[in-house]
C-alpha cells in the first residue's frame, strides 16, 4: 500500500498518493446529505488518476484506494456512500464490476452495496450502507425519492 | 451483500443522472486542481 495524504476540502475530505511510476491518484468524498433520515449522511465517492493515466499491474494502487475507503467508512457507521459510474468513456460497466470486486474482498460483511441500473441510460449508481443501521426496504424507497429531491434542490 | 435493481429511466431520471455526473466532474476538477497546486508549491 502507498502512503497517502489527507486534506479537508470545502465539501468533504479528499486523499491523494503518488505511485512508484509517478502517477498521482486521488480519492474524494463529497457531502451530498439530505435533511432527513436515512439520507442525512450521504457522501459521494470518486477516485482516479489526476491525468487519467492508467497504473496497470500495480496492485498497490487498488489496495491503497480500498484502504482509504474503508478507513473513511470506519469513522462513522452511519455514513452512506454514493458512487456514480462514469459513462463518458463507455467503461461504466467495467467500473461497476471493479467496485463490486473490491467490495466483495474488503470484508465488510455488515455493509450492503445496492446497485441501481437504468434500462435506457448508460449510468450505474451504487449506494453503500451499514445494514445494522439502515433497513434495505426504507433505503430503496428513499433512494428513489432522493433522485427527485436532488433535482429539485438543484433547480431551487 | 450486493443487491441490485433496474430502474426504468424516464426523462427526469436521465436529467438527474446527467446532473449528478456533471457535479461529480466539477468536484473532481476542483480536487485535481488543488492537488496539482500543492505539488507545485512543494517543488
Amino acid at each position: 500500500m502507498y502512503k497517502y495524504n489527507k486534506e479537508q476540502g470545502a465539501d468533504g475530505p479528499y486523499f491523494y498518493f503518488y505511485t512508484e511510476l509517478n502517477l498521482t491518484y486521488y480519492v474524494a468524498f463529497r457531502n451530498m446529505s439530505q435533511e432527513t433520515f436515512p439520507l442525512n449522511n450521504v457522501y459521494s465517492l470518486d477516485f482516479g488518476e489526476i491525468n487519467e493515466k492508467k497504473g496497470r499491474k500495480d496492485t498497490k494502487i487498488s489496495s491503497t484506494i480500498l484502504n482509504i475507503i474503508i478507513e473513511f467508512l470506519e469513522t462513522d457507521q452511519s455514513l452512506v456512500i454514493h458512487f456514480l459510474c462514469d459513462s463518458t468513456d463507455s467503461r461504466q460497466l467495467n467500473r461497476k464490476r471493479l467496485f463490486s470486486r473490491w467490495f466483495s474482498i474488503c470484508g465488510m460483511e455488515q455493509w450492503v452495496k445496492y446497485d441501481y441500473d437504468f434500462d435506457s441510460a448508460d449510468y450505474n449508481i451504487s449506494f453503500l450502507y451499514c445494514s445494522d443501521i439502515y433497513d434495505t426496504a426504507l433505503m430503496e424507497t428513499e433512494i428513489l425519492l432522493t433522485l427527485d429531491v436532488y433535482e429539485r434542490a438543484k433547480n431551487g | 451483500m450486493i443487491r441490485s435493481t433496474t430502474i426504468k429511466a424516464n426523462h427526469n431520471t436521465i436529467k438527474v443522472l446527467e446532473r449528478m455526473a456533471l457535479d461529480k466532474k466539477e468536484h473532481r476538477n476542483k480536487i485535481i486542481a488543488k492537488i496539482k497546486e500543492k505539488a507545485k508549491d512543494n517543488n
